[in-house]
């Protein structure tokens, strides 16, 4: 099972579902599928939504589950010891 | 897998077919089967010569066989018999999962008429007729035509933006 991020990206671009499915050239629907995780795309419609969102496929695929975003940005945010 | 550079948008791959949505496809799709199979079944396991018997099973055959035809002419049929430059990558995956369950279902139905055959022959001696054997074949061909459209169906998601 591949996990992904496509819906946090398209998210932060402002982009429907519709819209993203027209700048990849897939079938809107095909975007609700990746998203729930239920079809893994092609390395072609990979690189094409990493190539829309900017960033690299890594950034968006993956292997491992992500973590949830909460505990990222936690884990950024925690003071270093000694500074409190 | 080929990603097509021009897929066209849905709604100008399907003019021209019955634009239905997921529920009411899979509604159609299990009344369609289950028509025709519970036809063709009961016209086996009814007793022969009385009218009310043939009345239920032609009736249910019938009504089987139209709603197969309008499952034939929805846009579900067309993702099963598409050109391969119109549907998408996963598209054309559940097509072919689609095909393959529809071969799968075909040859297990074979094994299964013949298995009846047999049994019936060697240990109730009983001979199916020509006319038996059409019906069955019948039933056979039209859920093997609209098998890959009725799973597509039960595959698809409404579009939520």
């Amino acid at each position: 099972m591949i996990h992904n991020r496509i819906a946090l990206y398209r998210t932060e671009k402002g982009l429907s579902r519709r819209e993203l499915a027209e700048r990849v050239e897939v079938n809107p629907q095909t975007i609700g599928f990746l998203e729930r995780g239920t079809y893994s795309p092609s390395v072609e419609l990979a690189l094409k939504l990493a190539r829309e969102f900017g960033v690299k496929v890594e950034a968006i695929f993956s292997l491992e589950p992500y973590p949830p975003l909460a505990d990222e940005l936690g884990s950024r945010m925690e003071l270093p010891e000694g500074d409190s | 897998m080929r990603l097509n550079q021009s897929v066209p948008s849905n709604e100008v791959k399907h003019k021209g077919y019955l634009s239905l949505q997921p529920g009411t496809a899979r509604v159609l799709s299990v009344v369609a089967l289950g028509c025709l199979h519970l036809g063709s079944v009961l016209s086996f396991a009814l007793p022969k010569g009385l009218s009310w018997a043939t009345l239920i099973t032609s009736g249910l055959s019938l009504v089987g066989m139209l709603v197969a035809v309008i499952m034939f002419l929805c846009s579900y049929s067309f993702i099963a018999n598409a050109p391969e430059g119109w549907i998408d990558e996963r598209e054309l995956t559940e097509r072919n999962a689609a095909y393959l369950r529809a071969l799968q279902y075909v040859v297990v139905m074979i094994l299964v008429g013949l298995l009846v055959l047999e049994v019936a022959s060697r240990f109730l001696s009983h001979q199916f007729t020509a006319e038996e054997f059409t019906k069955y074949l019948n039933v056979l061909f039209f859920s093997s035509m609209i098998m890959p459209a009725c799973l597509l169906a039960w595959r698809d998601q409404p579009v939520v933006d």
